[in-house]
């Protein structure tokens, strides 16, 4: 023990005169408010309260001596540890038999409620403990420290690793783990070399320019929009996205507008002959031509009704070739059909339709015009043929309204569909007193033929209107 | 057996398989080890249990021993038995509460029954006073006042630095004279009392 821990020593065990002095006045004078001075002078041959404190601390009773029952205790245990140790005993036959597992023998287990990490961090801990390896020690000796540190957990590892099946777990999930990792890694060099084989196959051939750079993000979308219609937003037979372009026009000079009716049959040949409303009776013809335009057959599918031929946006009803000249339909000039110039359809010039130059277009669908859902129900501007009302019976007056003398409109939206049925009746103007209702009944009996897109039977949107009057 | 023999040579002996060498060391040290835990638990089968496994782990780790290492047995002794209780009171996951129907069975003073209960008494109430205390403040106070152990001792026992042991021990006492005040002034009023007369 050096020097300075025995005065240290000395100044533990030596009654602290000043601090406990002042303590011993504060005591006193909560004792001795009253006393007289002589009682001070009496108060110098008290002990200091150091000793007090020691004396009440010597007051504690001690524990009783060491029961038997434990030196009994110990020195069996240390026996069993003789033994179990295979060390001689000097003292053999004792009666004690270690605890040592049969195989087979039922063991109960305890299950802890902490958790892994707790139980891990509790393991360390008292690791840490039992081996010394405190703040202290490390300061006193870095290496003694380092050496039982590495000895402790190095043991603590053992012990874990000796517990039964651990070490069969242990290596069973190392051998999963690294089976897992070898077959994911056995896969992948088995599935590059094959891709690499096939790659080396196909590009034989060819030769390596360059890396592709110019990629864009977002793939260029085909506007939407019907083919080759005046907005000229369609597409075309062509495999690259491109507007089409051109137009055509015609007529014969007529007075009146160019009746409604079908396109002839588009091609990209030279036109022989132009559409006619009104073709003339020829009477076994020798060499039977039909009408057409010079357009893209991919935006305009063979329309087979048995109807004539006209302007499909008119709306007039009498034949009529139109007001243009030079053969075919329209108030244009040429052989096509439209107010444009040429053989095509629409506005624009030369052939094909689309407005402007003719041109052809191209790049998929051709928006809408090219095809879609025919079971959708269509606007009226987006079927070839309207649905045609055959009967609209007329709604029946209610009492109430009468003698409300509730007069007005009533306005439904309804389905015409494609097989023949109102459905998705939907007022929009309403009447009271059962007028709405009465006019829903009324179309439901509507009677009609239903509208055509490109040649097959679809669903329509009609706006129809009721007038409820007292005369 | 002769009792000069070391500690050293008396455990050498013990490990090899010498029963009287291991009853010299037991011997030797339990009262101090049993009378510590006891103190420091506040229960007399837990102190048991310690006593048991501190001397039993001489045995069964013996690495955790060295003598070379200048530590002494008396010293790894307390230490092993604090470090013992301390994973007592973790399992418990709180300190120990005082037992209150532990009954002190000490030998009375004498034969006087209001003596025995008024010892009694103070006993139970120093006892309530020290297990109040920090559990480290607790361990160096019983250490250094009732099992006599140099500050050095103490400070290889707990693993920490003398002055830390020192600062501990101040604590403690200061923690004790203000919980014990009322006895300390009741004492002194009758030795007061005694020298007046």
């Amino acid at each position: 023990m050096s020097e300075k821990t025995n005065q240290d020593e000395l100044d533990a065990r030596r009654p602290s005169v000043e601090p406990e002095g002042r303590e011993a006045s504060a005591c006193e004078s909560s004792a001795l408010t009253h006393e007289s001075s002589a009682a001070l002078f009496v108060f110098a041959s008290v002990p200091a309260l150091e000793e007090d404190l020691k004396v009440l601390l010597d007051g504690w009773q001690s524990p009783r001596v060491v029961p038997a029952s434990l030196d009994a205790r110990v020195l069996n245990s240390y026996r069993e540890l003789l033994k179990e140790k295979e060390m001689n005993l000097h003292r053999p036959g004792h009666t004690l038999t270690p605890h040592y597992a049969l195989p087979g023998d039922y063991h109960l287990t305890i299950l802890e409620e902490r958790g892994l990490f707790a139980r891990l961090l509790a393991e360390i801990r008292e690791t840490a403990d039992d081996a010394q390896l405190t703040r202290a020690e490390l300061r006193r000796d870095p290496f003694g420290f380092m050496r039982r540190l590495a000895s402790a957990y190095a043991s603590m590892a053992w012990r874990t690793l000796s517990q039964e099946n651990t070490a069969y777990g242990v290596v069973t999930a190392f051998a999963v783990v690294l089976t897992l990792v070898g077959a994911v890694a056995a896969f992948s060099k088995f599935g590059t070399t094959r891709d690499g084989l096939l790659a080396d196959r196909i590009n034989e051939n060819l030769i390596y320019l360059g890396p592709v750079t110019n990629i864009p993000k977002v793939q260029p979308e085909p506007e939407a929009g019907t083919a080759g219609m005046a907005r000229g937003t369609g597409g075309g037979s062509k495999t690259e996205q491109e507007r089409p372009g051109g137009g055509g026009g015609g007529g014969r000079l007529e007075d009146k507008p160019a009746v409604h009716g079908k396109l002839p049959q588009a091609t990209l040949d030279p036109q022989v002959l132009a559409p006619d409303p009104k073709p003339p009776a020829i009477q076994n013809p020798s060499l039977p031509t039909a009408a057409t335009i010079r357009a893209d057959p991919a935006l305009f599918p063979t329309d087979t009704r048995a109807i004539n031929y006209g302007d499909p946006k008119s709306k007039a009803t009498e034949l009529s070739s139109g007001s243009g000249t030079g053969g075919g339909i329209g108030e244009g000039t040429g052989g096509g059909v439209g107010p444009g110039n040429g053989t095509g359809y629409g506005p624009g010039e030369g052939y094909n339709t689309g407005g402007g130059p003719p041109k052809l277009g191209g790049g998929g669908a051709g928006g809408n015009g090219g095809g879609g859902d025919l079971a959708r129900p269509f606007r009226v501007n987006e079927v070839t043929r309207r649905a045609q009302i055959i009967s609209k019976p007329e709604p029946l007056y209610t009492e109430e309204a009468r003698k409300n003398q509730v007069t007005g409109t009533v306005r439904l939206r309804l389905v015409l569909s494609a097989s023949g049925q109102v459905t998705g009746i939907t007022p929009i103007t309403k009447l009271p007193d059962g007028l709405t209702e009465k006019a829903i009944e009324a179309a439901r009996r509507i009677s009609f033929t239903p509208a055509e897109k490109d040649g097959r039977k679809v669903s329509q949107y009609v706006t129809i209107e009721y007038n409820f009057n007292i005369y | 057996m002769p009792d000069t023999d070391t500690d050293e040579s008396l455990l050498g002996r013990a490990r090899a398989g010498d029963e009287q060498a291991f009853l010299s060391i037991y011997m030797r040290h339990r009262a101090g080890v049993y009378r510590f835990a006891c103190r420091l638990l506040g229960d007399e089968a837990a102190a048991e249990d310690v006593t048991h496994d501190c001397f039993l782990s001489l045995f069964k780790h013996p690495e955790r021993f060295d003598a070379s290492r200048g530590a002494a047995l008396r010293t790894y002794l307390f230490a092993a038995a604090r470090n013992l209780s301390l994973k007592r009171f973790r399992r418990a996951a709180q300190e120990t509460l005082i037992d209150e129907t532990l009954e002190e069975r000490s030998a009375p003073a004498c034969d006087e029954p209001l003596s025995r209960l008024l010892e009694a008494e103070l006993s139970a109430t120093v006892r309530a006073a020290v297990h109040a205390l920090p559990a480290l403040q607790r361990e160096v106070l019983i250490l250094f006042e009732f099992e006599n152990l140099s500050l050095q001792e103490i400070a290889l026992v707990v693993g920490a630095e003398v002055n830390t042991v020192k600062s501990r021990l101040g604590r403690a006492r200061d923690g004790l004279r203000r919980a014990l005040a009322p006895h300390l002034a009741a004492r002194r009023t009758e030795l007061v009392g005694a020298s007046e007369k």
